[in-house]
């Protein structure tokens, strides 16, 4: 699904990944742990379409197109989704409205029909539910007044009115109580099917207590320097990620 | 009529001139209206336009511990007026709406020590309209509070124009009053904005800003995110920012029917 080739980004003039390589399949979960500053977030934006970001060098196949080509919407209604780290306020927007429009963006790029007002109001219960979303929040502006734990329960809302084939998750784990963990965690599994694929992108081990992945991958300094099982996870967390630095620097 | 929607939307009796100390009142055909809220009573007051008055005015009287909530819809083009004396810890929450090409005026004296005022609004202004708008609050006497808070959007060939005087007179210690008037352009459409505080007491808590055409980068790639095109989370974020004011109306019953009647006036944009 996902193919990406000696991936380099800089924004300004700071080169921040500096060869990914990376290939997710569909059915596939994986995650993408590493130190703060080796550039987990700037590879999110960079998929997403970020035009602050500078593609110098490589190459990204979604679904067999150049993702690279298309712009940030152009790629969400081909089935990307990105769950932000720091997701944003829109005042004045209500979620109910803006998924509204979202979810009928997508449905006309797929060559469907608009939702009546009737089948949106079911779908949003339904995947409220999903998550655990009090629906009440629906009729309030676009994160505004949300706790971190809300907005990301949020993102994963979001995602389920979408049926993304791919997502993105940045650190949707971060500012997280044990319990928010869980519903997002379970959010993200329900979610799962065979032909749609994640990419997590967490600093903490324990979200993956929740969702396992099949792949772990440590991105250090802009590039990927390991690739694992669950277990490199467990170990990431007893350890830290010095024995695989050093390990790297010796290369 | 979209204004009708507004009153039918609240469990509203006609005013005329009158004495009130409780319950939803609606004024909508008179060109002259006077009212007094009694003290320490609490009053819903809905007021609309309609095309056939060529002007509509309204004095009210808050007395002391009265609470009053105000919904104002300016949807004709004519001038409004709205004046609104407070006596001691009196409080006006007050949401004005204008879609018209209108003169529209409000004055707030703070007459009474511990007195409230909040005043939050929008316009909307399209095609070749001229608003002007201005809000005036006078702290008369010390201790009270006023938040006034306009949004304006002007597309098209028409101008729009916030004015506002916050005046604090030599006796109005430990005032706190602030103002904001933040505005947005589309195309080559204008909007003068000249907040202005005179301040003559010297233990006071003030601010007030102005605003012209800022836009939120990361709410835009937020919403592109999501599958919504940069030309529509664009007007989509515009509407957001006008229709916050209704978001939070000063009486809830009022926001669904007023947020219609804006939608309808930003479909113009």
């Amino acid at each position: 699904m996902l193919k990406i080739e000696n991936l380099h980004a800089k924004v300004g003039d700071k080169e921040i990944l500096k060869g990914i390589n990376l290939e997710v399949k569909a059915g596939e979960v994986h995650a993408i742990m590493g130190p703060n500053g080796s550039g987990k977030s700037t590879l999110a934006s960079v998929l997403a379409g970020n035009e602050k970001f500078d593609v110098t060098e490589g190459s990204v196949e979604y679904n067999g197109e150049n993702l690279l080509e298309l712009n940030v919407e152009e790629r969400s209604r081909k089935g990307l989704f990105l769950g932000f780290q720091y997701p944003v306020e829109i005042p004045g927007v209500t979620m109910a409205n803006f998924m509204k429009i979202a979810v009928n963006e997508q449905r006309k790029a797929r060559g469907e029909e608009p939702l009546s007002a009737a089948e949106y109001i079911k779908l949003m219960r339904e995947k409220s539910a999903i998550v655990e979303l009090d629906s009440k929040l629906t009729s309030r502006a676009v994160n505004e007044g949300f706790s971190g734990g809300e907005k990301k329960k949020n993102e994963i809302f979001q995602m389920a009115m979408l049926e993304p084939k791919l997502a993105i998750l940045d650190e949707t784990d971060s500012g997280l109580d044990i319990d928010a963990l869980r519903i997002v965690a379970t959010g993200v599994t329900r979610l799962k099917r065979e032909d749609n694929a994640t990419v997590v992108i967490t600093h903490y081990q324990r979200l993956l207590d929740y969702i396992v992945p099949d792949f772990v991958h440590v991105l250090y300094k802009g590039r990927i320097i390991y690739t694992g099982d669950k277990s490199l996870a467990l170990k990431l967390e007893k350890e830290g990620y010095d024995w695989l630095i050093n390990d790297y620097k010796e290369e | 009529m979209s204004v009708d929607r507004v009153v039918m939307s609240v469990d509203a009796c006609t005013l005329h001139d009158g004495t009130l100390s409780s319950g939803c009142w609606v004024v909508r055909d008179r060109a002259d209206v006077d009212i007094v809220v009694k003290g320490g009573e609490r009053v819903d007051l809905v007021v609309v336009d309609m095309p056939s008055l060529e002007r509509q005015r309204i004095a009210i009287k808050a007395e002391a511990q009265a609470v009053l909530n105000i919904v104002q819809v300016v949807s004709e083009g004519y001038d409004h007026a709205v004046e609104i004396s407070m006596e001691e810890r009196a409080e006006v929450n007050m949401t004005q709406l204008v879609v018209a090409g209108a003169k529209v005026k409000t004055v707030a004296h703070l007459q009474g020590s511990g007195a409230r005022f909040t005043l939050n609004g929008s316009f909307v202004h399209t095609d070749d309209e001229r608003g002007d708008v201005t809000v005036d609050v006078k702290h008369e006497v010390g201790d009270c509070v006023s938040r006034t808070a306009y949004r304006g959007v002007a597309s098209g060939k028409a101008q729009g124009r916030f004015s506002g005087l916050v005046y604090i007179a030599q006796d109005a210690q430990r005032t706190d009053a602030e103002q904001l008037s933040r505005n947005v352009t589309i195309g080559d459409a204008v909007i003068h904005t000249a907040p202005q505080m005179e301040i003559y007491a010297d233990d006071v808590k003030c601010s007030h800003g102005a605003t012209v055409g800022q836009m939120d980068a990361e709410a835009i790639m937020y919403m592109r995110q999501r599958g919504i095109s940069a030309a529509d989370a664009k007007r989509l974020q515009i509407q957001g920012f006008v229709a916050d004011t209704i978001l939070h109306a000063a009486i809830a019953g009022c926001g669904e029917p007023m947020m219609e009647l804006l939608m309808d006036k930003l479909d113009r944009l």
